[in-house]
């Protein structure tokens, strides 16, 4: 047993668990938050992915990346919450305000929402968390060609919103 | 600008401004972390305890009813032979005793009567004492062929294979020997004593 600085009596797997959520958490949250431009929601859900995580802990820690089991966790959920949001009625949608910081890219994001989930979700792990194409696919359920696909639609389809220019195909690994 | 610098840029300083508070977050993650694993154990303690309830309180009476029913089995009829049964047809009957080990451990003892009919049938009457006391037995078919008598006496009750014996009448004697048989309650009852005609 271990006593934390947060004045916790824990054991060593949960002390574990402790120091991988301090470093992964807030990268998570990052991330689910460009796919969901909803800040609270986006810490709900990480909040949610990271809960199912201490429940598995013992099997997950032994992996080799605990953090990509976590973010897939907390992806699908993005995906699903998404997903669930589109099926509600427009004027359900336009009443909520979900809480966006006067700090981001608001056309980045309004182009972003946009796009079909899944581009959405592409383009941000491989934009903003440097994943490698295979990652996504594993991540996403889908086959490195998909992704590709996937990619490369956004990326026109986003230059084409924000007036950016497409310089080169996405063929990196 | 090109559309991969801008979503690098975009996302990295839209991504800054969602910080987590690390402080309130962890313990509350814990804290759910802990009382879902309570609730999944108590889940899993409580499915495991009604599957054992089941099987202890309901296993028995499956297997017993599956072996005493087995539906959807019927029973086979022996296979065909001759259909002039007027040789052997009559009634018979036999006092099985406890010297021999199979009456005695399924508790047949008494006196059993075989009513063998003209068209292959065939009735059996248990004596008192024995399980099936009281209660048709399954299978109630018999066929002749030159010396050997074929039946499907108890199948899906005790046996599940047809008898097969060879019968022999003399006087007023019906003996019968087992030729193939491999359920010991019909060879007790058939084969154990001759049969002796009655009326």
């Amino acid at each position: 047993m271990v006593r934390t600085q947060l004045g916790e009596r824990m054991n060593d797997a949960e002390a574990e668990y402790s120091w991988f959520y301090r470093g992964e958490y807030p990268h998570v949250v990052r991330t689910v938050f460009l796919i969901l431009h909803d800040r609270q929601r986006a810490e709900d859900i990480t909040q949610d992915a990271f809960v199912q995580l201490y429940g598995h802990w013992n099997k997950v820690s032994r992996y080799e990346r605990p953090d990509a089991w976590v973010r897939r966790v907390a992806i699908r959920m993005a995906i699903r919450h998404i997903k669930r949001e589109r099926m509600r009625s427009i004027l359900e949608r336009e009443s909520s305000s979900p809480s966006i910081p006067a700090a981001v890219d608001v056309d980045l994001l309004g182009a972003m929402q946009q796009l079909p989930v899944t581009q959405q979700v592409a383009v941000v792990l491989f934009y903003f968390e440097d994943r490698p194409i295979a990652e996504i696919g594993h991540i996403l359920g889908t086959s490195e060609g998909a992704v590709k696909m996937s990619l490369s639609r956004a990326r026109h389809r986003l230059a084409e919103l924000l007036g950016e220019e497409v310089i080169e195909d996405v063929h990196r690994q | 600008m090109s559309i991969d610098n801008r979503l690098r840029q975009g996302f990295e300083r839209s991504a800054s401004s969602a910080t987590a508070d690390l402080v309130d977050d962890l313990p509350n993650a814990l804290a759910r972390g802990r009382r879902r694993k309570r609730v999944l154990v108590a889940l899993r303690a409580t499915v495991v305890l009604t599957v054992v309830a089941i099987v202890v309180v309901a296993g028995p009476r499956l297997v017993s009813s599956l072996r005493t029913e087995q539906p959807g089995v019927p029973n086979p009829t022996p296979s065909i032979g001759t259909s002039d049964f007027s040789a052997i047809a009559g009634t018979y009957a036999v006092e099985l005793t406890n010297a021999d080990a199979t009456v005695a451990a399924n508790r047949m003892a008494g006196v059993w009567t075989i009513q063998l009919g003209p068209d292959g049938a065939m009735q059996l009457s248990i004596p008192g004492g024995f399980s099936r006391e009281g209660q048709t037995p399954a299978g109630n078919a018999f066929t002749l062929a030159a010396s050997q008598l074929r039946t499907n006496l108890f199948y899906n009750d005790f046996c599940h294979s047809i008898g097969v014996y060879r019968w022999q009448l003399r006087g007023t004697r019906l003996t019968l020997t087992p030729l193939s048989e491999d359920c010991a309650v019909r060879q007790a009852v058939l084969a154990s004593k001759p049969w002796e005609v009655q009326g």
